[in-house]
């Protein structure tokens, strides 16, 4: 049953190949036939990767070294999907699991949870990875989808470009430059768990070469599938506002400045899992968590030559988040400088060399539940990187060779080496390969803290508390990856990618069982039973990702994805980790998308996507098949109608759960759900 | 491994109606372009004056353009009938209206700029660095689409006087 389920969507493309010839679908190009009668603005905004698939993008991912996925805006628009973390479950064999409305489990390549570690997210070359928790807080993340240019999403280690933490994936957003987004456009929509969104945007061309845009976005999400005993409170609802101004005073030089600033709150059902009287572990449900923030940042690009240019990127990030497990408010402020050049000293040598800092200003309040051994601190990391792109023989062989070193205040010293190489074998296919090594340095509460789990009753009618203890001691987590992979364009209508890989793991992190002690205060008195972070941990991940693209007709595109991930993780011989659950099995072995894209007569548009997620046995969670549809009508350039159901095929389904984890967030059920939405350009 | 082996048997399934090979889609957008821009520009100055009677295009070295621009023979503009005529290189080019440089031209930049001042020619390329090197009309790809870059001194250089209406539509203008 598990391989008819998938080997499923390639059967489908089958016969769905089978029908082409059939003509199910009118032939013919959704443009006139002769385009010179267009105008100079509508020729402008034909989009080359809607009409056709060798656009650039596809080329240039033929020099990739990596396992590489790009969203584009026509894919953002034509998904159906509201939220950015919804948007990643395009990308094909990424893991994205929601486990409550407003809460995402998000990674590549294994390892996940609410706060996966591993894989680090930017919205414009900004960190968004909050490092004091080492993960994202995915319902702060957010954009007018609008603007969105595309979403880079690379599978695998990125540590040699991007730093730690960047272990098994990078995500980055990135936005439409001001000067390609003149004018002034309105959204709304609502639905059955949507209870209202909209966004508004509006750009003006400030002189010769100076664009601005401002935005402001809205929404309100109902709360998801109830469970009989508890109800759900996942409501989720956020705002915020923003620009970006950019500056092209010459060819050479490029000025690009934005700003934030967003607030909101987020319903979440904790479990009740007190087990004696005693308001230790706090009792807590249906509580609202508070969040707001901000940014600002700046970013100057300066080209020396066709082959030399510098880029100089400055920004200050902040973000709060208040009543977070335990009732524990946090501050962050980020403030970080990064500096990049790239120049060509010898003739097939191309040099690329950086640097950069980063200062983390954290504050808590300690709760009795979850404390920190300083509450308030701040932490650096300054590295630098240099790698060299040697054209070993021109247009055909290049390697790519280099490292970052990095001087932490948790671990000291990280390097983080890797070795590309690209063989070009002719213009429709290459092959690549990659050695790498990236770590994933302790958070705040590894490296220091206090965090009560659970309560239950212990010898002598004392009770006994189970609390993680942070250590200073703990060490980064290690990876040593081998990757290869293989694209082809056997024919200008299709592409095809596959990438496979061997990951190894060091000193993954554990929670080794001490001593209880006696604790007096807060009274009553009670036995603490310390989980001590370790690195008492190792083990092998491998798997293979394949993507690939056809476009059967101008009017029709298909899509598919397949993804094959092995988990085998095993605790050192004096490790005695009872907690920590294994992540193997909070990962799909299996996954596969398709999605078709229709261009229908009239102007409309009706897209379809299927996905496939594997059983997640350490999760609770079914396997199970989502089906999401669209149905676009643009019956004038400037306006669009659409209407979206999720999830259409089941009724509701865990994602991730129903097994709670031991950050304690109840997982609810995504729910059926459908939506209008109207987008009027101006 | 299954799944490629069904997938390497898809794509040998490929029905051949999908497979017609026509016009890049990029090149009939730039040629649409070069038509439109015709009508932005005012050639009363000083034009090379081919013959009265008609209006030429001269494609200057072989490229995938070439048979976009084909199909733009015969159209009319300013009541003349547009003659498209393909060169090898700048020494067999007559008088012209406009000269499409292809990338395979590339070497002749200079004496081709140079022949267009003197004659009053627009030149449209699509190129790195086309309108720095003197050039008047480039074209670029931003953001998955066409747009085009205007270098306006040159096309005041060469006595063209272009709308402001394109000027305005330009991704970028050389003043």
């Amino acid at each position: 049953m598990r391989f008819l389920l998938t080997c499923c969507p390639l059967f489908l493309l089958l016969v769905l190949g089978g029908l082409t010839t059939a003509g199910a679908v009118p032939e013919g190009p959704d443009l006139p036939e002769d385009l010179s009668s267009l105008s100079i603005s509508q020729l402008k905004n034909i989009k080359l990767s809607k009409v056709t698939l060798s656009s650039r993008k596809e080329e240039e991912l033929f020099d990739a070294t990596a396992s590489i996925y790009v969203i584009t805006q026509e894919d953002i628009r034509r998904s159906g999907m509201l939220s950015v973390p919804e948007l990643l479950r395009l990308v094909p064999g990424l893991e994205v699991a929601q486990i409550d409305g407003n809460k995402w489990a998000i990674t590549s390549r294994g390892f996940n949870t609410r706060f996966s570690s591993k894989m680090l997210i930017l919205v414009d070359g900004r960190s968004v990875y909050t490092t004091v928790f080492s993960g994202v807080f995915w319902d702060q993340i957010d954009y007018p989808l609008e603007d969105i240019e595309r979403i880079e999403v690379i599978k695998g280690p990125g540590g040699t470009l991007w730093g730690a933490n960047a272990v098994n994936g990078v995500i980055n957003i990135i936005t439409k430059n001001a000067k390609d987004t003149e004018g002034g456009y309105v959204t709304s929509g609502a639905g059955n768990l949507e209870n209202g969104f909209g966004t508004a945007r509006y750009g003006v061309k400030l002189g010769e070469d100076t664009a601005l845009r401002v935005y402001g976005k809205y929404f309100n999400r109902d709360e998801m599938a109830a469970d009989a005993v508890t109800p759900a409170v996942d409501q989720w609802e956020s705002g915020r506002g923003g620009f970006r101004a950019d500056w092209q005073p010459s060819s050479k030089n490029k000025v690009s400045v934005q700003g934030e600033y967003f607030r909101g709150e987020s319903g979440l059902s904790a479990p009740n899992v007190v087990t004696a009287p005693i308001a230790l572990v706090n009792p807590r449900r249906n509580e609202e968590e508070g969040f707001e923030g901000g940014h600002f940042m700046g970013r100057w690009d300066h080209t020396f030559s066709k082959t030399s240019d510098m880029q100089l990127q400055v920004f200050y990030n902040r973000e709060s988040r208040f009543g977070l497990s335990f009732q524990t408010d946090l501050h962050i402020d980020t403030y970080d400088l990064d500096f990049q050049h790239r120049f060509q000293p010898l003739e097939r040598h191309e040099i690329t060399w950086g640097l950069g800092q980063r200062f983390v200003l954290d504050d808590f309040k300690n709760t009795m539940n979850m404390g920190f051994v300083q509450a308030n601190r701040t932490n650096y990391i300054i590295g630098g990187f240099l790698q060299d792109t040697w054209s070993v023989i021109p247009d055909k062989l290049k390697l790519t060779l280099g490292s970052k070193v990095s001087v932490n205040s948790y671990t000291g010293v990280e390097v983080q080496p890797s070795g590309r190489g690209l063989w070009t074998i002719d213009d429709k296919q290459s092959a690549w390969v990659a050695f790498s090594r990236a770590v994933r340095i302790p958070s705040r509460i590894t490296d220091g803290a206090r965090v009560d789990l659970a309560t239950s009753p212990g010898p002598g009618g004392v009770t006994a508390v189970a609390a993680l203890i942070g250590d200073k001691d703990v060490k980064s987590e290690e990876l040593f990856s081998m990757e290869m992979g293989y694209r082809v364009q056997p024919h200008k209508k299709l592409y095809i990618d596959v990438s496979l890989f061997y990951n190894f793991y060091e000193s993954l992190l554990t929670f080794e069982p001490g001593l209880p002690a006696l604790e007096l205060t807060p009274a009553p008195p009670h036995l603490l039973v310390p989980l001590r972070a370790g690195n008492l941990a190792s083990g092998e991940t491998y798997g293979m990702e394949l993507v690939t693209k056809w476009e059967v007709m101008k009017r029709w595109r298909l899509e598919g994805g397949f993804s094959w991930l092995e988990i085998d993780l095993d605790k050192d011989w004096n490790s005695r980790d009872l907690v920590t659950p294994p992540s193997s099995g909070k990962s799909p072995e299996f996954q596969w998308k398709l999605r078709s894209f229709v261009d229908l007569p009239y102007k409309l548009e009706w897209d379809t996507s299927l996905f496939y997620v594997d059983r997640l046995t350490n999760m609770g969670t079914p396997q199970y098949t989502r089906l999401d549809m669209r149905l676009g009508w643009r019956p004038r350039e400037n306006l669009e109608l659409s209407v979206g159901v999720l999830n259409l095929m089941d009724g509701e389904h865990y994602e991730f759960g129903p097994v709670s984890e031991f950050n304690r967030v109840s997982p609810t059920r995504v729910p059926r759900s459908g939506y209008g939405k109207v987008t009027f350009k101006f | 491994m299954r799944a490629a082996l069904v997938l390497c048997l898809a794509v040998a399934c490929l029905p051949e109606s999908a497979l017609a090979n026509d016009v890049s889609i990029e090149h009939k957008i730039k040629a649409a372009f070069t038509f439109n821009f015709i009508k932005y520009i005012d050639w009363a100055e000083k034009s090379s004056d081919p013959a009265d009677s008609e209006f030429v295009i001269s494609i200057i070295g072989d490229g995938p353009i070439n048979s976009a621009l084909a199909e733009l023979e015969n159209k009319e503009v300013f009541g003349k009938p547009l003659k498209v005529r393909f060169v090898p290189d700048l020494e067999s080019a007559g008088p012209s209206n406009v000269y499409f440089i292809n990338v395979s031209a590339q070497e002749e930049l200079d004496s081709i700029f140079q022949k267009a001042r003197q004659w009053g020619v627009l030149t449209v390329g699509e190129m790195d660095e086309f309108c720095e090197r003197g050039g008047i009309i480039n074209f670029v790809i931003l953001d998955d689409s066409i747009h085009f870059e205007i270098n306006q001194k040159e096309a005041q250089r060469a006595h063209l006087s272009i709308s402001y209406k394109l000027l305005n539509q330009a991704s970028r203008v050389i003043r």
